[in-house]
């Protein structure tokens, strides 16, 4: 084994990652190169005195009070997603139908293909339409 | 895998709040940004964490999460340089701490140092030698090969070290 591939492996072996075979390659490379038990020595030194260096910080205190307080999300339990879709889909239609009908009523023809294609783009249809059309838009629904 | 129930969120703070923050502030160098990072992991934590038998989610799972929300960070930060130039991110200076004397120039000196590495070798410095993940932690954290970890790792080192001797604390 080359002194370079012994260093790649000294690392790796002061943080315990080596298996066996690569473990024991290493050692007999050890027993004949003063240089790289120096060396293996040096990286157990710094190992440990550069986590002592970079590992004592506490998180701040109103961080952690900041993070405790994250509020609780509510998830509906998967038994009952359906449920919720489908009451989306009858609210949206108890929003949509009554004004489309009361215009259809009314005798307005020409709101019967507009009405449709209005709906389907989102397009500015007036508040209770646009309502139902937003509550239709199930994209950052939490369901 | 269940989620993280209300009980074990307090215990997954009490185990991770620090470890994160601190990866964060040494990846990002930048303390406020660190905070706010720290505070949004815990929230993606909160909200869709799968949890192991012990009720957490793994180390890795939730350094994955804090590498995640640095990403998103640097991917915004890149679009609002793209629009305006002149926002560049200067490093911070290092968090005050109580420790001594010669492990607080020290501390110092590897901050300084660490700024210098890339961000791939920096962030498989700080889950390796600070928070002692195992190299298959940190493969799964990062989404890399372990041959790859072990890789940065030793690379990541000499390039500290070769920094450190220049500014006399060699070892």
């Amino acid at each position: 084994m080359r002194c370079e591939d012994a260093r790649e492996l000294l690392t790796a072996r002061v943080d315990g990652e080596l298996d066996g075979v690569q473990a024991d390659a290493l050692a007999t490379h050890l027993d004949g190169c003063a240089a790289c038990r120096a060396e293996s020595a040096r990286r157990t030194r710094e190992r440990s005195a550069w986590r002592e260096a970079l590992a004592g910080d506490h998180t701040p205190d109103d961080l952690r009070r900041r993070v405790l307080a994250a509020p609780v999300p509510v998830a509906l339990p998967l038994l009952l997603r359906p449920l919720a879709w489908a009451a989306a889909a009858v609210l949206a239609v108890l929003l949509i139908a009554p004004p489309l009908l009361q215009r259809l009523g009314d005798g307005d023809a020409t709101l019967r293909p507009a009405a449709v294609t209005l709906v389907l783009d989102g397009g500015d249809v007036g508040p209770a339409t646009a309502l139902a059309t937003e509550t239709l838009n199930l994209g950052d629904s939490p369901f | 895998m269940a989620q993280v129930r209300d009980d074990g969120f307090a215990r997954l703070v009490e185990r991770d709040l620090d470890r994160v923050h601190r990866f964060l502030h040494g990846l990002l160098r930048d303390e406020d940004l660190a905070r706010d990072l720290t505070h949004d992991t815990f929230l993606r934590l909160r909200r869709s964490a799968p949890a192991g038998d012990d009720g957490l989610p793994t180390a890795a799972y939730v350094f994955a999460c804090a590498r995640h929300a640095a990403v998103d960070h640097w991917r915004r930060l890149r679009t609002r340089r793209d629009a305006a130039p002149h926002l560049a991110a200067d490093p911070a200076p290092p968090t005050p701490t109580d420790a001594p004397l010669h492990t607080t120039e020290l501390r110092e000196a590897l901050d300084r140092a660490l700024g210098l590495l890339d961000e791939e070798h920096r962030a498989v410095f700080l889950l390796s030698e600070v928070e002692g993940l195992r190299y298959a932690e940190i493969a799964e954290a990062l989404g890399i090969p372990p041959g790859t970890v072990a890789s940065r790792k030793h690379h990541a080192v000499q390039d500290l070290r070769r920094e450190l001797e220049r500014m006399g604390h060699a070892l």
